[in-house]
């Protein structure tokens, strides 16, 4: 009982209710942060990897062969995933580890891009 | 007591607790404010050094196809610089491919200051095309 008045009389005065206010916010804030940088790295992640996928398919389908993808995909670190033609046009995938929050809370390992080119 | 009574009394207290809280409201948002200001400026920061390295990945990957296409590699260095200016470009031809390195210091908060940077590096390698090359 005695407690209970204690913080009832606390709460009539605005003694630190800015503070109690600002936290708040701080702390919301603060997740947004963590989370625009999460994002923020997937993206730059993804991007990277569907243009990997982009320069692969058009080097297989200028030189008429999958190496081309594979030496490409190498040369900026990531797998050749599958490479496929269909007439005079080639589908490349491309796939890199996945690292980072965003990826541990999506439940994603590797990020995958596919491209197509032909000639 | 009269209603009259207690609701003057009721007034006089309230005016009492105004008195003793009066500051504390301003002088913990001084103290908050600035921090949660500094918390949004890191946001912003974030999100302009994001955008800014996802436009170099495409401007390096642009200028990788262009070379390999057979367009002289100074064009392509001042149409980066165009775009994208402080950027330093270099092109690396090899007997597989051009392999073309965009480096630049983006300053995090652009004029504001401009010692506190972050050094991006984006890199592209491309195959020559066909009657192209070393």
């Amino acid at each position: 009982m005695g407690d209970r008045c204690r913080f009832v009389n606390a709460l009539k005065g605005e003694q630190g209710i800015a503070s109690v206010f600002a936290l708040a916010l701080l702390t919301g804030l603060t997740v947004v942060v963590g989370a625009t940088a999460a994002m923020a790295q997937w993206s730059i992640a993804r991007s990277q990897v569907a243009i990997v996928a982009d320069l692969a398919a058009v080097a297989a389908a200028r030189q008429g062969a999958c190496a081309a993808a594979e030496l490409t995909a190498l040369a900026h670190d990531v797998q050749l995933v599958e490479c496929s033609w269909q007439g005079t046009d080639v589908t490349v995938s491309i796939g890199s580890p996945a690292v980072g929050p965003a990826a541990r809370m999506l439940g994603a390992e590797t990020i995958v891009a596919q491209s197509r080119a032909g000639f | 007591m009269s209603r009259h009574e207690q609701a003057q009394d009721g007034q006089v207290r309230n005016s009492k607790r105004t008195s003793d809280d009066r500051g504390y409201v301003i002088a913990e948002s001084a103290f908050a404010i600035p921090m949660i200001a500094v918390v949004a400026l890191i946001a912003t920061a974030m999100v302009f050094v994001a955008m800014s390295i996802l436009g170099m990945q495409d401007a390096v990957h642009t200028a990788a196809r262009d070379i390999a296409r057979g367009v002289p590699p100074d064009a392509v260095r001042s149409a980066i610089q165009m775009t994208h200016p402080h950027t330093t470009v270099t092109v690396a031809p090899t007997p597989q491919g051009v392999t073309v390195t965009v480096h630049r210091d983006i300053a995090v908060l652009g004029p504001l200051l401009s010692g506190l940077s972050v050094p991006v590096e984006r890199q592209a390698l491309v195959p020559w095309e066909t009657g192209v090359g070393l």
